[in-house]
């Protein structure tokens, strides 16, 4: 009855370990198993992702421009002055093939650094909404470090903050970029934060050396530090000045 | 206050919001509305619909999950579209399964691995079998299998029972792998 919530990762560390130990012992069991990967390796490979054509981008994004299109939305509300002046300008804009696409190419270069912000927060988000968002569940830092071996690329630097009132939860491994990456999780009163630790030439940080300010996705701080040598993620709930407060308790730690 | 002006200010100023909270996940929405109603078109009407929806129903976004509150929207939209145009009350109901899947087959049809070998090699099939699907399954699969979400997340947005998700994911599967064993037979 295990076997697809162990197969969807919906178990808890404990639990899944049980579960596939039963499995590499039983052959009927991993008959099973087997064939739910060759299923999902195969939809994976096979099954096509529609991407939103343009035109619906076009819609979404730009109502003015897309209403001289075949199939004009209708307007819900009358546009405040600026935007229908701002829509309008774009209209301009979008005649001109040659301006457009001027205008999109300078849309580009922020494009890798916010698709590395989604991953993140859709790291944090995911982990949060499953059963349990550490692999390796221990407050000891000596303990969640060498788990770490062998499954990522940078050994997460494992910081005690329990004096500060940051509790260590555990880590667990998540993807950002599609790599594989060491998370840190720590808790302070009710809110989770996730520390991402990041191979120096990961997707959309060009300098992984600077600090950032506070970023806000999703209504989630983000906020980037080095800390012994790496480059580090700090993302939660937890409101800016506390968070910044995690951070730099990080970055200050030898 | 004005009540029109208060009624206004909210949705303007969520346009721009709610712009920005589900362009990440426009692609995911339109790719599961075209699984879901198999026309580009219709996808793409209704994905922009949605959208006008999200405007509207900006302030019922309480931060957090933007992909999950987007997602529950573009199909509460699929539905009341497809109950509107097609007159189907509830397109995503499971009333189909009692015919579909129910082949007399044995029920081990399926798992032996050299037949699942080949499901790699056979790529076109896999999309026929997975369209074939009653909608209510291949929801869930595409769900679970494209976007990835977890239990919780689909069983938020179907607003279902966890138990729910997990029998129909089964349900999905094994009859997937039906269909797929009774081709390679016929």
């Amino acid at each position: 009855m295990l076997l697809q919530p162990c197969f969807d990762g919906e178990l808890d560390e404990g639990t899944a370990a049980m579960v596939r130990a039963h499995v590499a012992g039983c052959d009927g069991c991993g008959r099973e198993m087997a064939a739910l990967q060759a299923l999902r390796d195969a939809m994976k490979r096979s099954l096509p992702r529609h991407a939103a054509p343009q035109s619906l981008r076009d819609r979404v994004q730009n109502p003015a421009a897309a209403a001289s299109g075949r199939r004009p939305p209708k307007p819900v509300r009358a546009l405040p002055r600026w935007l229908a002046m701002a829509a309008s300008l774009l209209l301009v804009a979008s005649l001109s093939v040659g301006l457009t696409w001027r205008w999109m190419d300078r849309g580009t270069p922020a494009a890798p650094y916010e698709l590395l912000l989604h991953d993140l927060v859709s790291g944090h988000l995911r982990a949060l909404a499953a059963t349990s968002n550490v692999d390796v569940v221990s407050s000891d830092r000596h303990t969640v470090r060498p788990w770490f071996a062998g499954r990522v690329e940078v050994a997460p630097p494992t910081i005690d903050l329990s004096a500060q009132g940051f509790a260590l939860l555990g880590g667990r491994v998540d993807y950002v970029g599609g790599r594989r990456v060491a998370v840190l999780v720590y808790k302070h009163a009710q809110h989770v934060i996730d520390v991402f630790v990041l191979p120096d030439d990961a997707q959309g940080v060009t300098d992984g050396a600077g600090e950032t300010g506070m970023i806000v996705r999703q209504g989630l701080n983000l906020l980037h530090r080095r800390v012994m040598g790496v480059q580090v993620w700090a993302i939660s709930d937890l409101d800016g000045q506390e968070l910044t407060a995690f951070a730099d308790g990080l970055a200050r730690a030898q | 206050m004005d009540p029109a002006s208060r009624e206004e200010a909210p949705a303007e100023g969520g346009r721009g919001r709610v712009e920005r909270l589900i362009l990440p996940h426009l692609d995911a929405a339109y790719n599961l509305v075209r699984w879901l109603a198999r026309s580009e078109q219709d996808a793409a009407d209704i994905v922009h619909e949605a959208f006008l929806r999200a405007v509207r129903y900006a302030d019922s976004f309480e931060g957090g999950n933007a992909r999950g509150w987007w997602l529950a929207i573009v199909r509460t939209t699929y539905l009341s579209w497809i109950a509107k145009t097609k007159g189907v009350r509830s397109p995503l109901s499971l009333e189909e399964v009692a015919k579909s899947g129910e082949d007399g087959l044995p029920a081990d049809s399926g798992r032996n691995p050299e037949e699942l070998a080949h499901w790699s090699q056979c790529a076109g099939m896999i999309t026929e079998l997975v369209e074939a699907l009653p909608a209510g399954f291949r929801e869930v699969i595409l769900l679970r299998e494209m976007e990835e979400l977890s239990y919780r997340e689909i069983a938020d947005l179907l607003q279902v029972p966890i138990g729910t998700v997990m029998s129909r994911l089964a349900r999905a599967r094994e009859m997937l792998r039906r269909a797929w064993a009774a081709r390679q037979r016929g």
